[in-house]
């Protein structure tokens, strides 16, 4: 007990504040039973001469009430306000002692049980101190002008008014000193409960401490777990030939459900979902183990069979703890659409060619990861069509529940699918995902919701032309351009704003770049044309011009940086990077 | 781009056809050099099919000439050259019947 870091521990605080306020209501009773006392003794039930207790009482009640008065108080005075409480405890014993001397004896243990509280050496040193004080006086006194102790005064009858040197002394020696001794005694005992009390506080302290570091750390491993899996979208904007979208919605602080996407090479680029057994810390951890060798083994060549058949085994090793994982894997060749994947105990996949509807893939199921050594698996291979669309999940979506406990199953997901046969991959997740919060509600999630789609695009009409950077060779320019985009049947109003800004770049360009050569590519894609002036000038990043004022008058317009701006306002996106010795300018229209 | 000229005593009207862009608009800038006498300068734009940065130069500088000398007006302007004078604030330098 009684160490004096205890003030900077907010635990300490706080108890100082409880403690406060329950001794003030400690001493409410007292001066409660003071009044009592007084109105029995008016009522003649009590004998002691109504002229004491006509004073004695109403001061005792006001010492014992004087803390509650002051509680308001209680911020300014600070620790001060522990010494006022005991303080008026003590005169209060003090003034019923020597009132009553005979029935105050065990009050005295009061102000020391109550100093307890604080668990301040200091303090409840002091409180005894003045206690053996108070009690040794109120005693002597108490000879004098109180209702007489008849232990004390034994030794001569209550009408004897004068006392001798001897009656004192025995008073004193007998009474005063023993009664000291056993309070003393008493406070001993109080401290030793009020160390243990103590070092209970001191244990719940430690251990919401703890409590409060675990759910830190847990905090940490979220995002650390997050921050593993592939979110950053669109993951690969440079490739048209598909469009990839994941999801992952935990249910817990950290959970078991994961995904990945990677390019194994050029040509070929891996995906997989997984659901590991078990929620928390735990599955996590596993999770962690999982991901990380599924990636090391598909990114040194092997097939999706060979590497659930490597990885089972890695994952059989020191399994101590039984956890196993479901675990689809595909790889994916961009160039040709085929798909090459295995399944080890995960969801059906789900596709929908270009133009039917979603339906579940009845793929040959092989035993889940980490179940048992040198597990076999099949591995299938499916052609994903253009505009094709691929569907991944875990357990989670199919098995969430709403507040009826009826399961959302494979049915309502495929029908949320196809609300929409136009949506890409994003636009798929998300709509699926407001379905399935519509049906659950406010029903708590059990399991982690993840999900991956992989969309087959036409791949992009791309042709480029190699030019002399001269104004004279616009018109080849716009002849290229032109042609291209009225053969994919781009709208007219968007083949004159594309000729336009060809008009005002590839002008720019050839005035003022200085380059030796110069090229021009246009992309058409979904809707969308990207154009790209590239040239070996100086660097000069046009964007970067101030954008004129359009509003003054003819005689204040200068004429120089319209082109731009004009181009900024009629295309939707405008960049430019200056890549390998070269300007890089494109310019992307969507309609 | 072709270029229609018809003159009325002080009045010019120029009737483009084409388009009005960095390779066309030197045609232009060569009629507009020569306007005196010239206190009515209309430009037909019935037939043309849009304009850049460069037709904009000509117009801009045909229209400091006539604020001097008399009026311009540009007639019959199709939406996507409309388009255009909007957005670069020509449509409060212009007079556009």
């Amino acid at each position: 007990m009684h160490t004096e870091t205890k003030t900077t521990n907010p635990i300490f605080l706080e108890n100082e504040r409880e403690a406060n306020r329950y001794s003030c209501r400690c001493l409410q009773v007292m001066a409660l039973i003071a009044a009592l006392a007084w109105v029995l003794n008016l009522l003649d039930v009590f004998i002691v001469p109504p002229a004491v207790m006509n004073v004695s009482m109403p001061l005792c009640i006001f010492s014992f009430l004087l803390p509650t008065l002051l509680m308001p108080k209680m911020p300014q005075l600070g620790g001060r306000f522990q010494y006022l409480i005991m303080g008026c405890c003590i005169l209060g014993i003090t003034v019923l002692s020597i009132a009553i001397p005979k029935h105050t004896v065990l009050a005295w243990i009061a102000p020391v049980l109550l100093s307890c509280h604080y668990y301040s050496r200091k303090l409840t040193a002091s409180a005894l101190a003045a206690s053996v004080v108070c009690l040794c006086a109120a005693g002597i006194a108490g000879l004098f002008v109180g209702e007489g102790d008849p232990n004390l005064i034994k030794a001569f009858s209550a009408e004897e008014a004068v006392i001798t040197g001897e009656i004192f002394k025995e008073a004193v020696l007998f009474f005063l000193l023993p009664r000291s001794a056993i309070l003393v005694g008493m406070a001993f005992v109080c401290i030793t409960v009020a160390k243990r009390t103590r070092s209970l506080l001191e244990r719940q302290a430690a251990d919401s401490s703890a409590r409060q570091r675990i759910e830190t750390e847990l905090n940490v491993a979220t995002q650390i777990q997050a921050d593993m899996l592939p979110s950053i979208f669109p993951a690969f904007p440079e490739r048209s030939e598909f469009d990839i979208y994941a999801s992952m919605t935990p249910a817990k602080e950290v959970g078991g459900d994961f995904y990945d996407f990677f390019l194994v090479d050029d040509d070929h680029l891996a995906m997989v979902i997984a659901d590991v057994s078990g929620k928390g810390v735990p599955a996590a951890l596993f999770m962690v183990i999982a991901k990380t060798l599924l990636k090391n083994a598909v990114q040194v060549g092997l097939s999706p069979k060979e590497a659930l058949e490597t990885v089972n085994n890695q994952l059989c090793e020191n399994n101590e703890a039984e956890m196993f994982v479901t675990v689809w894997l595909g790889v994916y060749q961009i160039s040709t659409g085929k798909l090459t994947a295995a399944n080890a105990g995960h969801e059906y996949p789900a596709i929908r060619r270009a133009d039917g509807s979603f339906a579940l893939w009845k793929d040959p199921h092989g035993f889940v990861l980490a179940g048992m050594e040198n597990t076999r698996y099949r591995e299938y291979e499916l052609d994903i069509g253009v505009g094709d669309t691929l569907f991944l999940y875990t357990d989670g979506v199919a098995e969430a529940m709403d507040g009826a406990n009826t399961l959302y199953g494979t049915d309502r997901m495929l029908a949320a699918l196809n609300q929409n046969r136009t949506l890409g991959p994003k636009g798929l997740l998300q709509q699926l995902k407001a379905d399935l919060d519509r049906f659950v509600g406010t029903a708590p999630q059990f399991d982690d919701i993840t999900m991956l789609s992989l969309q087959r695009k036409a791949p992009a009409v791309r042709q480029s032309i190699q030019v002399a950077p001269e104004v004279a060779c616009l018109p080849q320019v716009s002849e290229f351009l032109e042609g291209l985009l009225e053969e994919q049947g781009v709208p007219r109003r968007v083949i004159i704003q594309a000729a336009v800004a060809a008009d005002e770049i590839f002008s720019n360009l050839a005035r003022y770049s200085g380059a030796a050569s110069a090229q021009v590519d246009c992309a058409i894609q979904d809707s969308r044309v990207v154009l790209r002036f590239v040239d070996d000038g100086t660097p000069y990043d046009p964007t970067a011009q101030p954008e004129p004022d359009v509003t003054l008058s003819a005689e204040e317009r200068e004429i120089g940086g319209l082109g731009i701006f004009m181009v900024k306002k009629s295309m939707d996106r405008v960049s430019y990077a200056y890549e390998d010795g070269k300007n890089v300018l494109t310019l992307e229209k969507r309609w | 781009m072709t270029i229609a000229k018809t003159r009325e005593g002080g009045k010019l009207t120029l009737t483009l056809e084409g388009r009005l862009d960095t390779t066309t608009a030197p045609q232009l800038e060569a009629e507009v050099k020569h306007l005196d006498g010239v206190t009515e300068l209309v430009l037909d734009f019935e037939k043309l099919e849009y304009l850049s940065s460069a037709g904009l130069r000509v117009i801009l500088a045909a229209q400091k000439t006539m604020n001097r000398q008399g009026t311009m007006v540009i007639r019959q302007v199709n939406e996507t050259i409309m388009e255009v004078f909007e957005v670069t604030g020509f449509v409060d330098i212009l007079t556009i019947a």
